[in-house]
C-alpha cells in the first residue's frame, strides 16, 4: 500500500512537470505534410464578421496548403502592447493589422519583414493605393506593409443634421472656417437640455493626438523637425491649434475615449471629428448625419487631415508561414474585396468606383457619407511623422491636449512643458 | 537487562527510519504544489529581482548589467512619487470603508432568527466573483456623467451630474466607489466565520453581567474578533495596493494621470515601453513596500490583537 502511494505521489509529480513542460511548447504547428497555418489578427471589430466571411473563403480555396485563422485584437493602443507580448513570447500572428504609425517600432524592433521581394515574385501591382499609403509604409527604402484603411478613412467633421435644424444653423460648407465652426460649436451647445455642440474626448491614446495634429498642420505647424529629433509643436501655430482645442471643449460633451462613439450616436451631440470607421456604427444607430470637411483657419486655408492608414504587416515567422501570409495578403488587399468589405458602410482602402464594382455602388447607395467621406479629403491628406518613438512621442501630445481640456494648465504653458517631454520621448531620453 | 536496552534501540531506528520514510512521502506528495509555486512564484521573483539590475532589451533577449540605476531613477521619478501617492489614496480610501461595510454587514446577518441570511450572503459576495473585467464595464457606463444610472439617481436629489470619470477629482473616487463594492463580500464572509467562532457563554456572561448590545460588541465581540480583523485588514491592503484590472478598464491611468496607481505605471512601462528592467524594479520596490507594511502590522497586532487560548504575554496558555 505504501509503495503504492509514494507510486502514485512520483507519477502525480511527474505527470504535472510533464503538464507544465507542454505549456512551454510553441502552439505553431507546421508539419511539413498537413496546411500552413497562419493567424491573421485585426482590430476593427465592426469588420470582423465580414472578414471572416472572406477567411472562410480563402481557407476553401487553399484547403490542404494554407489555413487562416481571424484572430480580434484589441483597439487602440492595446493592440501594440498586445503584440510585443505576443512577439517576445513568439506568439505573435503571422499577419496583424496595426496603426500605420507603430509600423517604425516594429521595423525597429526587427519584428516585421519587408514585402518588396514578395511584391517582386509574385508581379504584384501597387497601382490603386494612394501613395501616401504607399509612403506611409515606406522605411529605408524598403516597404513594410499594405494599407488596409487609408485614405478614406481619415478625419473629417460628422455632423447631426436634426440639432442643426433644430437650432436653425446652416450645415457646414467645404469652404467653412474654424471661426464659423466655433460660432456654429455655441449656437448649438445647450447643455442643460444634454446637447452639445462638439464632442471631445479624453485619454492618453492616439485619437487624442491626431485630432490635434490636424489643427496644429491647419495653423501652419510641424509636429517634429524634420529629422525628427525635436518636438516642433511649441510655436506660433501651435498656440493658435492649442487653444482652438480648448476654445472648443467649451461647447463640448468631453467624454471617455471608449464613450465617444456612443456620444455622438446618441444624438445629443451636433459635430464631431470622427472617420470612415464609424460610418457603418452611426447609421446603424438610425442617427441623420453627413460629413464635411474639417475647417480651415482662414478662407483660404488648408484643410489637412491626418493620412493615419492602419497596415497589414507580416511578422517575422518560418519562411513557409512569410510567404503564406503574403498569399493571403494578396487576397486581403485585392480590390475586389475592399470593394466587399465596404458593405457594411467602411471605406474601402483602395481607390476604386463604383462603375468598376457593383459591391461598391451598393456602399455608396447605402452609406452616402462614404462618398462625402472622400470627397472631403481629397488632396488633403497628410501623413504624421514617422520614426520608432513615435508612440512615447505621441503620448505626449495627448497628455499635453489633455492637461488644457481639464483645465490644468494654459495653452502656452501646456506647449513648452510636453514639447520639451516630447523632445526626450523621440529620442528615448525619457527611458531609463 | 540487554535484551530491553536492544529493544529499545530497535524501536528507536524503526521510529526514525518511519519518521524519514513519513517525511519522504509528505515532500513526495507536496512536490506538486511547490513545483507550481516555484515555477510561477519564486522562479518569477528571483527573475524580477535580475531584470531589476539590467538595462533588458526583451526583443534581443539581452540585458546589461546597470547596478541598482533602475532603482535610484525610480526614486527620482516624479511619476514613481505620485503613483505610489495615488496607492495609498485608493487604499486608504478603500480599505477602511469596506472593513466598516463588511463588519456592519456581517453582524447584521448574523442576528439570530434573521431569514433569507444565506441569500444576503450570496448577493453581497457575487461581485467577489463575477468578472472583474466586466463588473468594471458595467460601472463604467453607470459612472457616464450624461446617461449614467449614479447620476441620474443623484439627479432626484437635486444633485448636479458629476463628471466621475472625465475629472482628476472623479476619476479615483469612482474607482473606489466600484472597489468596495467589489470587495466587501469577501471581508464580509471572513467576517461572519470571525463571528460564529466567539464562545457563546462568553456572550451570555456579557450578558448576564448587564452589558446593553454595544457594550457586548465593543467590549466582547470586537476584541475577540481582532485576528479576523487583522487577517481582512492584511489581505484587503495587500490586495488595494495591487488595483489594477479597475484602473486599466476605468480609466486607463487618467484622465491625466490622475489614476495612474504603482501597478498600472509597473505595467505601463514594462508592457507599453518595454522598460523590463525599470518596470521590474518598481515591482520590487512594491514588493518591499508591502512586505514592511504587513510587518509593522504584524508587530502591531502582538500588542493588540488576542488570540483565545493566549495569556497576557504572548505565550500559549
Amino acid at each position: 500500500m505504501r509503495i503504492g502511494k509514494t507510486a502514485m505521489a512520483l507519477a502525480g509529480s511527474a505527470s504535472l512537470v510533464a503538464l507544465l513542460a507542454g505549456c512551454g511548447s510553441s502552439g505553431s504547428n507546421n508539419s511539413s505534410s498537413g496546411p500552413v497555418n497562419i493567424t491573421y489578427a485585426t482590430f476593427v471589430v465592426t469588420r470582423y464578421p465580414l472578414l471572416q466571411k472572406y477567411v472562410n473563403k480563402f481557407n476553401q480555396a487553399h484547403k490542404g496548403k494554407i489555413h487562416v485563422t481571424l484572430e480580434h485584437e484589441p483597439g487602440s493602443n492595446a493592440m501594440l502592447t498586445k503584440l510585443l507580448s505576443e512577439l517576445q513570447a513568439g506568439t505573435a500572428p503571422q499577419l496583424v493589422e496595426q496603426y500605420g504609425v507603430y509600423t517604425p517600432q516594429l521595423q525597429s524592433k526587427g519584428a516585421i519583414v519587408p514585402i518588396n521581394s514578395f511584391i517582386k515574385k509574385s508581379h504584384y501591382s501597387l497601382q490603386g493605393f494612394y501613395p501616401d499609403e504607399i509612403q506611409g509604409a515606406t522605411i529605408d527604402g524598403k516597404l513594410w506593409g499594405l494599407s488596409i484603411d487609408g485614405g478614406p478613412e481619415n478625419l473629417a467633421i460628422y455632423y447631426n443634421k436634426k440639432l442643426f435644424e433644430k437650432y436653425h444653423v446652416p450645415f457646414p460648407t467645404a469652404n467653412w472656417t474654424w471661426a464659423q465652426m466655433l460660432a456654429d460649436a455655441q449656437k448649438l451647445n445647450h447643455p442643460t437640455q444634454k446637447e452639445y455642440g462638439f464632442l471631445t474626448f479624453l485619454g492618453q491614446t492616439e485619437g487624442v493626438s491626431t485630432r490635434f495634429y490636424t489643427w496644429l498642420w491647419n495653423a501652419g505647424g510641424q509636429l517634429m523637425n524634420t529629422s525628427n529629433t525635436k518636438a516642433a509643436f511649441n510655436s506660433p501655430a501651435g498656440l493658435k491649434a492649442l487653444t482652438m482645442v480648448s476654445d472648443l471643449a467649451k461647447y463640448s460633451d468631453v467624454v471617455a475615449r471608449s464613450e465617444y462613439e456612443a456620444a455622438f450616436q446618441s444624438g445629443h451631440v451636433a459635430m464631431s471629428e470622427a472617420g470612415g470607421w464609424n460610418i457603418g456604427t452611426f447609421t446603424q444607430s438610425k442617427l441623420d448625419y453627413a460629413v464635411a470637411p474639417l475647417p480651415a483657419m482662414t478662407p483660404n486655408g488648408t484643410r489637412w487631415t491626418s493620412a493615419g492608414p492602419d497596415y497589414n504587416l507580416i511578422t517575422k515567422s518560418t519562411p513557409a508561414q512569410e510567404q503564406a501570409a503574403w498569399t493571403f495578403l494578396q487576397y486581403l488587399e485585392s480590390p475586389q474585396l475592399a470593394a466587399a468589405m465596404s458593405a457594411d458602410g467602411n471605406a474601402p482602402w483602395r481607390q476604386i468606383s463604383a462603375s468598376q464594382y457593383p459591391q461598391y455602388a451598393a456602399t455608396l447607395k447605402q452609406y452616402p457619407q462614404v462618398g462625402q467621406e472622400v470627397a472631403a479629403q481629397a488632396h488633403w491628406q497628410k501623413l504624421p511623422p514617422s520614426f520608432p518613438n513615435y508612440s512615447q512621442m505621441s503620448l505626449q501630445v495627448a497628455t499635453m491636449v489633455e492637461s488644457v481640456l481639464l483645465n490644468k494648465t494654459t495653452p502656452k504653458q501646456a506647449l513648452a512643458h510636453y514639447a520639451q517631454l516630447a523632445t526626450e520621448a523621440a529620442s528615448g531620453g525619457s527611458n531609463p | 537487562m540487554v535484551a530491553p536496552d536492544t529493544t529499545a534501540a530497535v524501536r528507536g531506528i524503526r521510529k526514525t527510519r518511519g519518521r524519514r520514510k513519513t517525511q519522504g512521502q509528505a515532500y513526495i506528495f507536496l512536490s506538486p504544489a511547490m513545483i507550481l509555486f516555484a515555477v510561477f512564484t519564486f522562479i518569477p521573483i528571483g527573475w524580477s529581482i535580475l531584470l531589476s539590475l539590467q538595462n533588458y532589451n526583451a526583443f534581443a533577449n539581452q540585458g546589461t548589467f546597470v547596478g541598482l540605476h533602475n532603482y535610484t531613477t525610480a526614486i527620482s521619478s516624479s511619476t514613481f512619487w505620485s503613483s505610489l501617492s495615488l496607492t495609498a489614496y485608493f487604499v486608504f480610501g478603500s480599505v477602511p470603508i469596506t472593513i466598516a461595510l463588511a463588519l456592519g454587514l456581517a453582524v447584521l446577518l448574523n442576528r439570530k432568527g434573521l431569514k433569507g441570511t444565506h441569500i444576503f450572503q450570496a448577493v453581497l459576495f457575487l461581485p467577489y466573483i463575477l468578472s472583474s473585467v466586466g463588473a468594471t464595464l458595467v460601472w463604467k457606463w453607470m459612472f457616464d456623467t450624461n446617461f449614467g444610472v449614479i447620476n441620474g439617481v443623484l439627479g432626484w436629489f437635486g444633485i448636479p451630474p458629476i463628471a466621475w470619470l472625465t475629472t482628476t477629482s472623479g476619476a479615483m473616487p469612482a474607482i473606489i466607489i466600484m472597489s468596495i463594492w467589489g470587495g466587501v463580500g469577501f471581508a464580509m464572509v471572513i467576517f461572519q466565520a470571525g463571528l460564529a467562532g466567539i464562545p457563546q457563554d462568553v456572550l451570555e456572561a456579557a450578558e448576564i453581567d448587564g452589558a446593553t448590545r454595544r457594550q457586548s460588541f465593543w467590549r466582547v465581540v470586537f476584541p475577540l474578533l481582532a485576528p479576523t480583523t487583522l487577517f481582512v485588514v492584511i489581505i484587503s491592503i495587500i490586495n488595494a495596493a495591487q488595483v489594477f484590472t479597475a484602473v486599466q478598464v476605468m480609466t486607463n491611468g487618467g484622465p491625466l494621470n490622475a489614476t495612474n496607481v504603482i501597478v498600472f505605471y509597473i505595467y505601463q512601462e514594462a508592457f507599453q515601453f518595454y522598460n523590463m528592467g525599470f518596470g521590474s524594479a518598481l515591482a520590487i520596490v512594491l514588493f518591499i513596500i508591502t512586505l514592511i507594511l504587513t510587518a509593522v502590522m504584524m508587530m502591531l497586532s502582538r500588542r493588540y490583537v488576542y488570540y483565545e487560548g493566549e495569556v497576557s504575554d504572548g505565550r500559549s496558555s
